[in-house]
């Protein structure tokens, strides 16, 4: 597959994977020797190359028009088809070139033509010269139409990009009531477009690479000049440059391949999918990472607050924002640890219990036969695979999923009283709780910690819980998103900064931009300071 | 860049130092010290407490003028800058070994809470070990993640005391107060000597901390620090008269763990009872805020005694020798009272101000004053950003780590 292989680890594995080690040198070394061929001057032998080389597949489509009539000068137009758009191709490459003839006695040089070409035949926005073979597959296979003339070791890449993708749609994994209802699609340059719609700023900057050895890949890295702290950038690049790999078929492999935790269920780079939030985001000084062939937009440096933030937060009054986002808060702590909670509680710490409910309790737990943590550890898994299921499944078989999952799992195995009643509850609630948060890579981490901590609380009680929570404060004080802190303004306190964390401070109070995120240029631009006074009041 | 750092180029800022200060002092302080104060003083513990807090400032204002004379040394440092390269190494071990006994102390304090209140049916062993290995973790991580740490565990920590206080003002009795000063001012007077070496001799740790704040949080470190003193004398005083006032001077004074205790009379409509576990478990964050810094600074010490250039390979050997030191190192509740009573104090009080001041006289008087970084073997070739100075530094937050990413 790909990306099961990296080009850096070759010191591992055994003989598979040596032997894939040779395969892409040899493939490095076919890349490079291409950037050295030139093209040859003969379109049949160009042709031949072509086909050689791309083990004559069939969606690559060969045109040839013949510009004179004793047949010398002729065109040869290759292209891939479906990735180009055919209006466009016959409209603007394929009918000027027909147009044109040139008699025997008024036939024009190679090099003549293919200025000829490129100044007034082509009527298409974006031309290049081709020199090498590199540039020539390069081109070809991000979708260009490539023109070779007879005689000349040249060729013209015109961009007819097209071909079918995903319109824009609104975004599956962050919903808003209010807002906008765009989200990003599969292709780099709509989603740049849709950034530049929100940012009309000359200052928005964009840098390419072309990552993937095989999959050639275009990421982009866009930032608003001024406001982005040019170290991050510098170690952006840098680890941008170091990423080798087969292939790049979503942002989730640039993100696992740059981030600075290796060894943390926490999210240190986000992924958004509404093109606001990324626009945000850049006003704040932090750098989005475009990846074709995926809606999801990486956002760094990331750090934990920010995975509390949902764009929504700032179209609406800040009161209401606030309680949302405390709202999120506290569920996060809920999905975190209330089954754990609940099992320390009921096995080691049952005078927390009020009187009543503890008798409640006990009637309910008579008779079922596994002790409490046994009993929350099975439901919790329980719920984790009916999840699981719900993702991967088709559609229709959603309803099946529900009913079984609800009444059959969720009824009988209490009235069988194999499981009591609370634990349900518990579970129940846990999972309602873990999804309020707006990014789902926090909560994936929840999910998984939670089972270390029931393990915790367990074995030893609420003194296992203090530790665990110990261990992940600490861990959490300790990993850092480009540098940096990710607890940050929490710890390292920054008291200015917390008017956007727990709660949401009205617009004209946040007149400072994060600390050290725009180190440059700390103050918002604000037309309006303050809420205009009335006159007279 | 934390991840590779050596013991002297990682940085903290002045509230941080201070937040780390405060949980220091709590650390098992706050749960033990007040029955003891009130054993002797009886209801007029709170005057003690109240006296004791002078006492603070001087032990402060020593570490300071120790550090405005050498400001880029840890103790190990300069005592070898003052008294000569072995005299300076015997002080400091000195040190290393009273470093370690409070280390076992420490952790012995929280698996005698946690065994006698808390899991009365886990076996010590286990709840030690259990502790180390977070213990063994955040030392690992170094200072800037402990002193980060230590800012969310210091909310938390006033959020709990908050709560606790306001949830127990209905059941305060003004009577256990009186009569005042019943036999004088010469009881509260009393009354400070177990303060005086517990917590207030173990601040000398503070001496192998305090070179890590950032140079440009220097003028504020003071300030800094003096707050911290007062929230500590306040919470002290607070707790003491929540004590005297609840439980009253008979119970406070027997019971061993009496905060904890005291937690557990809230009861708000019957609805919130027993929330003991929430002082237990904030007293199990600064009892690990203490134990971690203890460990760190007897790792450090150790290494900078050693001319180690990091100290990490010493945490793990430590900790094997802890757990069984702390397991041995008194018998039982009888010994305890009668070792904190009788030895700690003097123990405590030659190492956190006796031998400071010795150490600030005779530097005084040789005219010592080094603003140097301390004397360190050079770095590993591996790691570039290390510095030989901790200062010179510059401000490690804003610089982004340097791995290579992805191969």
């Amino acid at each position: 597959m790909f990306g099961s292989h990296i080009t850096g680890r070759k010191k591992t594995g055994g003989k598979a994977d040596k032997r894939s080690v040779r395969a892409e040198e040899h493939e490095q070394q076919q890349l490079e020797g291409y950037s050295k061929k030139p093209l040859s001057v003969s379109l049949k032998d160009n042709q031949v190359f072509i086909q050689q080389e791309m083990g004559e597949s069939q969606d690559i489509i060969f045109r040839s028009i013949r510009l004179t009539d004793t047949g010398q000068t002729n065109v040869l137009i290759v292209y891939v088809q479906g990735m180009v758009d055919d209006e466009r191709m016959n409209k603007f490459i394929i009918e000027p070139l027909h147009r044109e003839r040139y008699p025997a006695d008024r036939e024009l040089e190679p090099n003549e033509l293919t200025d000829k070409l490129k100044s007034h035949i082509l009527s298409i926005g974006i031309v290049s010269d081709i020199k090498d073979w590199k540039q020539f597959f390069q081109k070809l296979l991000l979708g260009y139409s490539i023109i070779m003339i007879e005689g000349t070791a040249k060729a013209i890449a015109a961009n007819v990009v097209g071909g079918e993708r995903r319109g824009i749609e609104e975004p599956k994994t962050e919903m808003a009531i209010r807002g906008p209802r765009e989200g990003f699609t599969e292709s780099v340059r709509v989603n740049s477009a849709m950034i530049r719609r929100k940012i009309r700023s000359p200052k928005l900057w964009m840098e390419q690479w072309t990552i993937g050895e095989i999959s050639q890949t275009p990421v982009c890295i866009m930032y608003v000049h001024g406001l982005a702290d040019e170290n991050v950038l510098k170690d952006l690049r840098e680890r941008l440059d170091a990423v080798k790999i087969d292939g790049i078929l979503e942002s989730g492999y640039i993100e696992e391949l740059i981030t600075d935790q290796k060894w943390s269920p926490f999210p240190t780079i986000m992924n958004v999918e509404r093109p606001d939030a990324v626009a945000g985001n850049l006003l704040e000084g932090r750098i989005a990472i475009l990846v074709d062939g995926t809606p999801f937009v990486l956002i760094v440096p990331s750090i934990l607050n920010m995975f509390f933030q949902a764009a929504e937060d700032y179209y609406q009054r800040f009161d209401i924002a606030t309680f949302l986002r405390m709202i999120r808060f506290v569920s996060f702590l809920i999905a975190l640890l209330m089954p754990s909670v609940y099992v320390a509680i009921v096995s080691y710490h049952q005078e927390m219990i009020p009187t009543q409910l503890l008798l409640k309790l006990a009637a309910q737990r008579e008779g079922v036969p596994f002790p409490a943590y046994l009993e929350a550890f099975i439901m919790e898994f329980v719920f984790e695979i009916l999840r699981e299921a719900v993702v991967r499944m088709p559609s229709a078989a959603g309803n099946t999923i529900s009913i079984v999952g609800g009444l059959v799992i969720g009824q009988s195995v209490v009235e069988a009283g194999i499981v009591s009643p609370a634990v349900v509850i518990v579970v129940s609630f846990t999972a309602i709780a873990s999804f309020v948060s707006p990014a789902y890579s926090l909560g994936i981490a929840a999910r998984l910690l939670r089972f270390i901590l029931l393990l915790a609380a367990s074995t030893l009680g609420f003194y296992g819980i203090a530790l665990v929570v110990l261990l992940l404060l600490l861990h959490l004080t300790n990993i850092r998103s480009f540098g940096m802190p990710y607890t940050k303004p929490f710890a390292p306190l920054k008291i200015k900064d917390l008017k956007d964390t727990l709660v949401r401070a009205p617009l004209w109070l946040m007149r400072e931009r994060p600390q050290k995120l725009a180190v440059q240029n700390p103050v918002r631009e604000q037309i309006e300071p303050e809420p205009r006074k009335e006159p007279g009041q | 860049m934390s991840k590779f750092a050596g013991m002297n180029n990682t940085q903290i800022s002045a509230v941080q130092c201070a937040k780390i200060f405060y949980l220091f002092a709590l650390g098992s302080a706050a749960l033990i010290l007040p029955s003891a104060v009130i054993a002797i003083a009886k209801q007029d513990a709170w005057i003690s407490m109240l006296l004791a807090g002078p006492f603070n400032y001087l032990v402060l204002a020593l570490y300071l003028s120790l550090a405005d004379r050498f400001p880029n040394m840890s103790l190990a440092q300069y005592a070898e800058k003052v008294l000569g390269v072995w005299a300076g190494k015997a002080v400091t071990f000195t040190f290393v070994l009273f470093f370690l006994l409070l280390s076992s102390l420490v952790l012995r304090n929280i698996s005698d809470f946690l065994g006698l209140s808390v899991l009365p049916q886990t076996p010590d062993w286990f709840i030690d070990i259990t502790f180390m290995v977070v213990i063994i973790y955040g030392v690992f991580l170094g200072i800037e993640t402990i002193a980060r740490t230590g800012e969310i565990l210091f909310a938390w920590a006033l959020f709990v005391f908050i709560i606790i206080t306001f949830s127990l003002l209905n059941q305060f009795e003004f009577q256990n107060f009186e009569p005042l000063l019943y036999e004088g001012i010469v009881r509260p007077i009393k009354g400070v000597y177990p303060i005086l070496g517990f917590p207030i001799g173990e601040f000398v740790f503070l001496t192998v901390i305090l070179p890590l704040v950032k140079k440009e949080d220097r003028p504020k470190l003071r300030h800094e620090l003096n707050k911290a003193v007062i929230l500590l004398i306040v919470t002290g005083v607070l707790l003491t008269v929540f004590l005297i006032g609840i439980l009253g001077v008979d119970e406070a004074a027997r019971s061993p763990f009496a905060v904890y205790d005291m937690a557990k009379n809230i009861n708000i409509e019957e609805v919130l009872v027993r929330v003991e576990i929430l002082v237990a478990m904030v007293w199990i964050a600064t009892v690990f805020m203490k134990l971690v810094l203890c460990m760190y600074v007897l790792s450090v010490l150790t290494a900078q005694m050693l001319n180690l250039t990091t100290y990490r390979p010493l945490v793990v050997p430590y900790s094997f020798l802890l757990v069984p030191l702390s397991m041995i190192a008194y018998r039982n509740a009888a010994h305890l009272k009668m070792f904190a009573m009788g030895v700690w104090t003097v123990y405590s009080v030659f190492y956190g101000m006796v031998l400071p001041l010795l150490l600030l006289v005779i530097a005084a008087a040789r005219g010592k004053k080094d603003g140097g970084a301390g004397r360190f073997p050079e770095p590993p070739p591996l790691d570039k950003s290390v510095k030989s100075g901790g200062s010179e530094a510059p401000g490690s937050e804003s610089l982004p780590d340097k791995e290579p990413s992805s191969t």
